[in-house]
């Protein structure tokens, strides 16, 4: 506890002498990293530290330091280090070291090293985000590069946050963060699952508070499973009050950011004369509610596209109503306040929700945040609520996808704030019925006449394959056909927008080679779509990341001449994580294959995982049994 | 750099050529858009087609009053499904100090109640972005696009240093209906068109009329190339260049016929042919300059070379000073910007630098040796009759050790003398020496890997392999390459990374650091379910024993050729121990299957011994290159490989 208090006071000295911590004199010796922290990592970030001062409600800056070794040659890209700024936010003094293996200081960045970009390339971006790049030179591995910088915000809405779960293959030595909060100035923050956890001191100005965590593992993946990310050690910190562009805001409640919402949008959805007659016009005829806002949808969803403009404050702030009405086009929080305009120009109110978007993402409800990154509608009629996904084109109306189903969300409307949480899919919404016969010749070869139907969230993958044109999904059969030889004669798709949605494919091809010589016998494998994998028994912690059930039943017709010397025997295994049946039977010389896997929502300790992965191994066994034809 | 000068003291001589006899047919009206345009439904010849260019037309013409090039282009597109909407948002990107675009228009069209309408984009809806401190993007996105519009734009370019004039892409991601394009140059300015991708019906002409100039007479060449319905691009595996099959024409810069325009741009890479391009570069700083430097890196030399006796052992112990003292910055080039010159190991430097210091040392050392110009993969083949400059852009060195030939590149730590990067494995290169030579970048290395594999089998379905596997040539460079990425430590640990059917038991690598030597890697392997019982016999696939291989042609049709970059060979040798009160009934059947010209051969051998199956098998590819038309023989080669790998042995219980 000594040393860190030690080290508190040190850091505050050097930032009130105004001294840079560059002038720490410091080495990167290879040989010093914690022998228990290097196996299997390319990069090791040494050091991260940053110092972050507030000077207001709307002015501060942080002082960014960084060190980190680059192993191997799989690190290589680290080396260019991209530093995102706007209008709020400005870079300067950028420094850059390069150390080598034994700790000697073998370059410094110049200016030619250091690159002013545009921040989003691409069309259909436009902003005024930029990035300055710094471009570390290579040198012989393993070096560290050490880099330091200054940015300086003029408008405060997010403070700092630090992950202490790094990816794969990095390695954390240290990180830490300290945060400079004048004694008038409430400061928020939340922290879990650190090993040392906030330390605060308070001087003549400022309170302070110190964070400095150790050698922290990298993050294990397993396939089937997700980790949530609200149980991984972090630090959030977030203002009290704050100002943006001349906006002032209170973060200490849901209510008081969702106001500040509202204030930068105000008068912003209201409905033109142009707006009101064509809503009008759209609606004429339908009286219940839930149609019109289907209605409205709809022709909402025909006549924009996704178009991001993020100037100035426009980051935060929605496009008026009705300039979507004019171009057509719009980012999500245009598309999202056009569509709520629409609905308010029906006489139905809306909800613009803020969401934190990504498979698995989620808001922390007990620690107001701005975390969102996008915007969706909500709408509540007297039965039901329906949500608008706005930024889709093509999204089924009422569907909310693995972008942004199952988590909390924050909705405003009319002097109205709600924290919310969106609807999320169950097992029983997601399912996969694949059915159809396959008909075997002598030399292999296999005319396959499949139907398959997704729904709920795995519709998505036939709705993206509909899109593709031919070559693409002839290579995405071919990989669902375990790489074979293919030759596609049909395909055709049909989606069923429900709120639980249909993705339905209809395909008629050839496989080569898909029974497979044994001496005068012919053996296939009858189940052709989504065997289960073989996993590791590793123990780790997580979470289902999508329950399903799967229904197969396929027809196999035997080449003339041959029958089945050998079936796979109908198996019926049921456990806590779900349930497996398949087998095979014989029907008028026909072999019938059918599957049933049903796999549970649910979170896992280490000893119940294990559990889990031998359950799955299992299933991957029996889903690799064959079927033994011989000639009669 | 301001570069732009005015020839109007001239602009009374001036014979305004109105006439052009080579353009094509096809006019091209600004907002002439027709209701059978917003009609269309789909683009037939590729009915799957999100978004088509109906048209897109374009020229590079000399403007003679501003003594600089105009680009014009003029593109109209048809959006067709919702996938195609993000096609209506515009990026053009240019050139700062050296090019202006202005006279941008776009309007978008759709028809609504039956009749055409248009919007024109307003001056605020085009957005300036910096991009890099040399290029800015004029950003523009269509408004009311809809799945049936129809959009266009039309913009110039003027580009006032005559290095820097735009190219034309005739193909793109989605079809083109159609694509032409025109250019009206003057003689004095000397381009190289450089064709790239291969476009079955494109249209050429050429025609040319006299053009004056005060003291000489020149002439205006024109230009004209047009296709139509050009497929979308596509990529497929084993391509050497994607960019570069992408159809269009590129001009670039060989030469300037008038002093005062040719002293302004310095401009002296003058490239008529690989003859005088040879002894340009002989004169060029960061080459020719280069190749001369003797005595000035003796401080990386080996410090027992003279006790060396062979040739070869001179250059083996330079190369290796080389590859383990210079650290490659992971550029490539043609040109060495700066040579370590004093002793500064801590250092890295663009591969032109690192192969110059390796051809003074072996020079130095009494070895004869030159460079070797090319172009790698990623840049296409290297172009044939004409130097062109944005293709060349890689250096290696030839030796001649005593009367033998070694190719030679000093980037990679891991790559043995005589074996080049994968990525020069590209066909021809040239020779640089006074007039030069063509000469052969092959070399003796193949992808090469040799597995054998003990497997015992028992009737629990347990199956213990003991295996060994030899990479060579690329295979081990690649395998090399990992391990130094992500060290061995990583590596065997992925190795152990146990599923539930395959337990590592044992697993080490031979070799990693023995460069002229195979890598090596020993493992023993058990599988909990690789025996399958089925009534009273047993069926075990002995492919399961070896890491699986894609079989990469699965179309039915290739656009491309198809360039393994050197030849490829994989043998496989099985011994399979079966269990006790077993027979064998059935085994893969032999096989032997060559491709036309003896350009490759698969062979499976199988036989049973005692209580033993011994099967080999081996798939060889002697060619790097196969055509199109070459591709439906590769294809069924590797169907018939997969399914060899796909057969089974099959035991029976013996009736006791």
């Amino acid at each position: 506890m000594l040393m860190k208090r030690l080290f508190t006071i040190c850091l505050i000295i050097l930032c009130t002498s105004r001294i840079c911590l560059t002038q720490m004199i410091q080495k990167y010796e290879f040989d010093e990293i914690p022998k228990a922290i290097l196996p299997g990592a390319s990069i090791v970030i040494r050091s991260a530290q940053k110092l972050f001062c507030i000077k207001s409600p709307s002015e501060g800056y942080s002082i960014v330091k960084e060190a980190i070794t680059l192993v191997n040659s799989s690190a290589a890209e680290i080396r260019y280090i991209r530093l995102p700024y706007d209008k709020f936010e400005s870079i300067s003094n950028i420094k850059g070291n390069i150390y080598d293996k034994s700790g000697h200081l073998i370059y410094k960045i110049g200016i030619n090293d250091i690159m002013d970009l545009a921040g989003d390339w691409a069309p259909g971006i436009i902003s005024d985000n930029r990035v300055k790049e710094i471009a570390f030179p290579v040198r012989a591995y393993p070096y560290t590069i050490e880099y330091e910088y200054k940015i300086t915000y003029h408008g405060l809405l997010n403070y700092p946050e630090l992950d202490f779960s790094p990816e794969t293959g990095i390695a954390v030595e240290r990180r830490g963060m300290q945060c400079l909060v004048p004694k008038s100035m409430p400061f928020r923050f939340k922290e879990q699952g650190l090993k040392f956890g906030v330390d605060s001191v308070t001087n003549r100005k400022y309170k302070i508070y110190t964070w400095q965590e150790e050698n922290i593992p990298a993050k294990e993946i397993e396939p089937w499973l997700i980790v949530n990310k609200l149980s991984m050690p972090y630090v959030k910190t977030a203002p009290t009050k704050f100002s943006v562009g001349g906006y002032d805001g209170d973060l200490s409640s849901w209510t008081g950011f969702g106001n500040w919402i509202q204030i930068i949008n105000r008068d912003r959805d209201v409905p033109d004369a142009e707006t009101v007659a064509t809503v009008k016009k759209l609606i004429t005829g339908i009286s219940d509610k839930k149609e019109i806002v289907k209605r409205l949808y709809e022709y909402m969803q025909s006549t924009t596209r996704y178009v991001s403009i993020q100037l100035g404050i426009g980051g935060w702030q929605t496009a008026p109503a009705f300039e979507v009405r004019k171009t057509g086009y719009g980012d999500c929080k245009a598309l999202s306040n056009y569509m709520h305009t629409l609905l308010r120009a029906a006489g139905i109110n809306s909800y613009y929700t803020l969401i934190k978007a990504g498979k698995y993402e989620n808001s922390d409800p007990n620690f107001p945040l701005n975390d969102f990154t996008h915007i969706i509608l909500n709408v509540p009629l007297p039965n039901d609520t329906i949500w608008l996904e706005c930024t889709d084109q093509d999204c089924p109306f009422g569907y909310l996808g693995t972008f942004t189903d199952n988590r909390y969300a924050l909705a405003v409307s009319d002097n109205d704030v709600k924290l919310v949480h969106t609807p999320g899919y169950s097992k029983n919404d997601n399912r996969v019925e694949n059915s159809g016969s396959v008909s075997i010749a002598e030399d292999g070869t296999a005319e396959v006449s499949m139907h398959l139907n997704r729904t709920g969230l795995l519709y998505e993958e036939v709705n993206s394959i509909s899109q593709l044109d031919k070559k693409n999904s002839i290579d995405w059969l071919s990989g669902k056909y375990s790489n074979k030889a293919l030759k596609l004669d049909t395909i055709q798709f049909s989606i069923v927008k429900n709120r639980i949605p249909e993705g339905k494919m209809d395909v008629k091809l050839s496989l080569r080679n898909f029974a497979n010589r044994g001496g005068n016998l012919l053996i296939y494998s009858p189940c052709i779509l989504g065997k289960a994998e073989y996993i590791s028994e590793k123990s780790i912690s997580g979470m289902i990341a999508l329950p399903y059930i799967v229904n197969d039943s396929i027809v196999f017709i035997l080449p003339a001449g041959y029958s089945a010397e050998y079936i796979p025997a109908m198996v019926n295994i049921k456990e806590e994580f779900g349930s497996y049946q398949a087998g095979c039977s014989i029907h008028e010389g026909k072999i019938v294959f059918t599957r049933h896997f049903e796999l549970n929502d649910g979170s896992f300790d280490k000893a119940k995982k294990v559990l889990f992965s031998q359950w799955i191994n299992v299933v991957a066994r029996l889903d690799r049994r064959n079927v033994v034809l011989s000639p009669n | 750099m301001k570069l732009r000068i005015r020839f109007l003291d001239y602009s009374g001589l001036i014979f305004l050529l109105l006439s052009c006899s080579v353009s094509f047919a096809q006019e091209s009206i600004f907002g002439d858009v027709s209701k059978a345009e917003l009609e269309m439904t789909k683009y037939s010849p590729d009915p799957t087609a999100a978004a088509v260019v109906l048209f897109n037309v374009g020229e590079n013409k000399y403007d003679q009053l501003n003594g600089d090039m105009v680009f014009t282009s003029h593109k109209r597109i048809k959006i067709l499904k919702k996938a195609g909407l993000n096609e209506a948002d515009i990026l053009i990107p240019f050139y700062n100090e050296v090019q202006k675009l202005y006279k941008i228009k776009a309007g978008v069209y759709n028809l609504e109640d039956g009749i055409v309408t248009q919007t024109l984009l307003s001056t605020k809806a085009f957005y300036n972005e910096k991009t890099s401190p040399e290029m800015t993007s004029r950003k523009f996105s269509f408004p009311n696009v809809r799945v049936g519009s129809v959009i266009e734009y039309q913009y110039t370019i003027e580009t006032y240093d005559f290095t820097y004039i735009p190219h034309w892409t005739f193909q793109e991601y989605i079809p083109v209906a159609y694509s032409s394009f025109h250019a009206e140059i003057p003689s004095f300015l000397q381009y190289n068109l450089v064709k790239k991708g291969a476009l079955g019906n494109l249209v050429y002409k050429f025609d040319s009329k006299p053009f004056y100039w005060p003291g000489n007479a020149f002439e205006l060449n024109f230009y004209s190339w047009e296709s139509r319905d050009i497929p979308a691009f596509q990529t497929e595996p084993y391509i050497n260049s994607k960019e570069q099959q992408i159809a269009g024409i590129e001009f670039e810069l060989s030469k300037i016929l008038i002093e005062s325009y040719s002293q302004i741009f310095s401009f002296k890479d003058f490239s008529p042919s690989y003859e005088v391009y040879s002894d340009r570069l002989l004169d060029k700083d960061d080459f020719g300059h280069k190749i001369n430097l003797p005595g000035i890196f003796h401080y990386l030399m080996p410090a027992d070379l003279d006790k060396m006796k062979t040739q070869k052992e001179k250059m083996l112990a330079i190369y290796d000073a080389v590859i383990n003292k210079l650290t490659w910055n992971g550029e490539e080039s043609m040109f060495a910007e700066n040579l370590p010159g004093k002793f500064k190991v801590n250092s890295s430097y663009n591969s032109a630098a690192i192969n110059f210091v390796l051809l003074n040392m072996l020079h130095d050392a009494g070895i004869a040796a030159d460079p070797i110009i090319l172009s790698t993969r990623d840049k296409g083949y290297i172009p044939p009759n004409i130097p062109i400059r944005s293709r060349l852009n890689y250096i290696v060195v030839k030796a001649n050790i005593d009367g033998q030939f070694v190719m030679l590149d000093g980037t990679d730590p891991l790559r043995p003398a005589g074996m080049l990067p994968f990525s020069c494995m590209n066909g021809k290169g040239w020779k640089v020496l006074h007039y030069g030579e063509w000469t052969d970048l092959r070399t003796n290395e193949s992808f090469s890997t040799i597995y054998s594999t003990f497997i015992t089998l028992s009737d629990s379905s347990f199956t213990r392999s003991e295996a060994s596997t030899v990479l060579d040539g690329y295979d081990a460079l690649d395998e090399r390459k990992i391990v130094h990425a992500i060290g061995l430590e990583q590596v065997r640990k992925l190795a152990y990374n146990t599923s539930g059917d395959r337990i590592m038991q044992n697993w080490e690598m031979q070799n990693l650091d023995s460069l002229y030597k195979p890598l090596l890697i020993k493992e023993t392997v058990d599988y909990k379910n690789a025996v399958q019982r089925a009534g009273n016999k047993l069926i075990y696939n002995p492919f399961s024993a070896v890491p699986p291989s894609e079989n990469p042609f699965v179309q039915e049709k290739r656009l491309y050729p198809v360039d393994f970059g050197c030849p490829v060979s994989v043998k496989y040798n099985f011994i399979i121990f079966i269990p006790k009160g077993y027979e064998v009934t059935g085994i893969p059947k032999p096989e032997n299957y060559s491709l036309p010209n003896g350009n490759g051969r698969l062979t499976l051998q199988s036989e049973i011994q005692d209580n033993k199956i011994v099967i080999s098998c081996s798939l060889q590819i002697k060619k790097s290159v196969f055509t199109v038309a070459e591709y439906p023989s590769l294809k069924e080669f590797f169907t018939l490989f997969s399914r060899k790998q796909s057969e089974y042995v099959v035991m029976k219980k013996k009736n006791s």
